[in-house]
């Protein structure tokens, strides 16, 4: 139960000329669930060891709840980590290793054995309390390092990648698992993690971070609907959002093949920008490209002719790659419109949902600030 | 066809297993072969010039009584050992603590004094005797026990550091930090959650540690001046140095009775020396 600041945050490693982190700004609510996300070196996993005091702040503060404790040694911080390869002791059973922590705080030791069984029952570890680290499951060691940090009820608890060593349908059960962790645990969360699919699915809020640098932080629902940058729009989602740079003019974006009419609401917003006649990165996701005959007939005016020259079938979707004249696109769609390479396809464009991002600083061109913006979409 | 090379790959197997034996046996040879001229030599009665292997004659434990009445063997073994058990402890602890700091600290002058050890571990310990001669007489440490110890551990402390830090970057650091989070400090994340991954390397240079007095003759030759502070080594010397008097038969039941302690430490760490303490701890 706690709130953590971050105001200012910078990190420079030693002999290192660039900041791995530069002004990390951020208020954890108490309770929250918070999951950083970003590409391999953004910072993420620093911010998140500089949280729990194993890295150095090199500037500004962090706080929790009132107190400043960029000077305070790790274990007096009240925080419980997990660690992306688990780092259970191998010497110790499950039960010691739970214990240990509860152990240096002097607590005695019926309690002790109560709250052990108490977080083995949870995760289902009981009738692995006697046994060594060695002699367990990838997905047991994941549990006894989240049963590690359970049992210490901390202030906070701290997440790195804790899902990237499993396979990938333990991977999607040991999410839920923590989901409902944090359920009955109520505790603050801060996960990090480079899957998009465990940060949209997990978080409250999420982090999107590259280059030590935060992107954007928001709901899923709002870094999926309204991504502040090109970076974020094309980070979140899979597959990605389609990006092409292309002149706007008169109400139309052209160039690289593509022509479309575009939004009333866009358009209003791009005039009164003043990108008449200038270069934009129009964006619009997989999903926002339609096939079906229903979209192509409320909106002739964005139907285009395509070929199909890869289609990759998921399952109940089609993921299609797209010939727009010249440019390839991605396109999502019904599996069972069935489509094969080499086909002559039309599509709609959803132009509601198309997103248009500045060439030069790759910004989101809106007018609204951000909540209006999911309101309209909602 | 086919039979042919189902031949020619039973021949294969044939020649291989052939020298494979030969080269084992021949190896055993070699090992055995000095041992049993020692074993036999230690029983052998009388005082015989030279080693050679030979059955004849009577056995006796007559030269073990000897050592011990006539000699002064008992005091040189109470001597190595005394020497041995401080040398290993002192060196133990050193190089353990020094090997953990190198591995898990960072401070100024680590890489430099890292690459130091391995110049001065270049210098061959004969260059150095004067220099230990004058560090001797300053600190009055000639003919002491203490000043040979003092030897042993420095020699051996440049090495078994690297190694010892070496051993230790093989425990995950993730231990550590998990620890630290846990709520131990420096102290009790070295004794409680990384020392203990540590055996087989500390039992190694524990035994290392504890051999080295028993077998070492340059340096305990050099600082011990009087009998009753000698070695075993420099002890035993004294019965075949002599041309004119060898007592190959002493020497062989003083040389033998050295294997005792050390197979009793042995015995005892046996157990540490086994592999993969650190797996089922971290992954990837």
């Amino acid at each position: 139960m706690a709130e953590i600041k971050l105001e200012h945050i910078h990190k420079r490693y030693e002999n290192a000329e660039d900041y791995a982190v530069t002004d990390f700004n951020l208020d954890v609510q108490d309770n929250e669930f918070i999951v950083f996300v970003g590409p391999s070196g953004c910072g993420k996993s620093t911010t998140l060891r500089m949280i729990a005091g194993l890295e150095e702040i090199t500037e500004g503060d962090l706080y929790i709840d009132e107190d400043v404790v960029n000077d305070v040694a790790p274990k007096d911080r009240d925080i419980a980590m997990v660690f992306q390869n688990y780092a259970l002791y191998p010497h110790m059973t499950v039960y010691d290793n739970m214990a240990f922590g509860l152990k240096l705080r002097k607590m005695p030791k019926s309690e002790i054995k109560e709250r052990v069984q108490k977080a083995a029952e949870m995760l289902g570890l009981t009738d692995l309390l006697d046994r060594k680290p060695a002699a367990l499951s990838g997905g047991q060691r994941q549990r006894v390092a989240l049963g590690r940090a359970v049992v210490r009820s901390p202030k906070v608890f701290l997440m790195d990648e804790p899902l990237s060593n499993l396979d990938a349908k333990l991977r999607v059960h040991m999410r839920t698992e923590i989901a409902k962790l944090h359920e009955e645990l109520e505790t603050t969360m801060i996960y990090v993690t480079h899957d998009q699919t465990e940060a949209m699915t997990l978080a409250d809020r999420i982090v999107i971070m590259e280059a030590g640098v935060i992107q954007q932080v928001g709901t899923p629902f709002e870094v999926y609907n309204s991504p502040d940058n090109a970076f974020v729009a094309s980070f979140i989602g899979s597959p990605a959002m389609n990006l092409h740079e292309v002149t706007y003019s008169q109400g139309r974006i052209t160039g690289q093949g593509i022509d479309l009419l575009v939004s009333e609401p866009s358009r209003k917003v791009l005039d009164e920008k003043g990108y008449e006649g200038k270069t934009v990165i129009f964006g619009i996701r997989p999903e926002d490209i339609h096939s079906e005959q229903i979209a192509l007939d409320t909106t002739p005016e964005t139907v285009v002719e395509t070929t199909i020259t890869v289609a990759e079938l998921t399952g109940a979707e089609s993921i299609l790659y797209i010939d727009v004249g010249g440019t390839e696109m991605v396109a999502v769609v019904d599996a069972r419109d069935f489509h094969q390479a080499g086909e002559k396809m039309e599509v709609a464009f959803n132009m509601n949902k198309a997103h248009f991002f500045d060439v030069e600083t790759e910004e989101v061109i809106r007018k609204k600030p951000i909540e209006e913006v999911v309101e309209t979409t909602l | 066809m086919a039979k042919n090379n189902h031949k020619k790959m039973k021949n294969k197997r044939f020649w291989n297993q052939f020298f494979t034996y030969v080269y084992l046996i021949f190896m055993t040879v070699i090992i055995i072969y000095p041992l049993l001229i020692t074993v036999t030599s230690a029983f052998k009665s009388g005082n015989l010039i030279s080693f050679d292997l030979s059955f004849e004659g009577e056995l006796t434990l007559n030269n073990f009584r000897r050592l011990f009445n006539d000699t002064l063997y008992g005091t040189w073994y109470m001597n190595t050992l005394m020497v041995a058990v401080v040398a290993m402890f002192i060196q133990v602890t050193i190089i353990t603590l020094a090997g953990y700091a190198y591995s898990r600290y960072r401070f100024i002058g680590r890489k430099s004094s890292l690459k130091f050890f391995i110049v001065v571990q270049m210098v061959p310990t004969i260059a150095a005797l004067t220099a230990f001669y004058v560090m001797a007489l300053l600190v009055g440490g000639l003919d002491t026990h203490g000043f040979l110890i003092f030897l042993y551990v420095g020699g051996a402390i440049p090495m078994n550091t690297w190694l010892m830090k070496g051993y230790f970057d093989t425990v995950p650091i993730d231990l550590d930090e998990s620890a630290k989070l846990d709520g131990a400090g420096h102290l009790r994340t070295f004794a409680q959650i990384v020392l203990p991954l540590m055996r087989p390397m500390i039992a190694v240079q524990a035994l290392w540690a504890f051999m080295t007095p028993f077998g070492e003759f340059m340096l305990a030759r050099f600082i011990l001046r009087s009998p009753e502070k000698y070695t075993v080594a420099i002890g035993l010397q004294q019965f075949i140095n002599d041309p004119r008097q060898q007592r190959v038969t002493l020497f062989a039941a003083g040389a033998i009775l050295i294997a005792v302690p050390i197979s009793i430490l042995f015995f005892y760490l046996q157990k540490n020396f086994v592999s993969g303490l650190t797996s089922g701890g971290t992954k990837g």
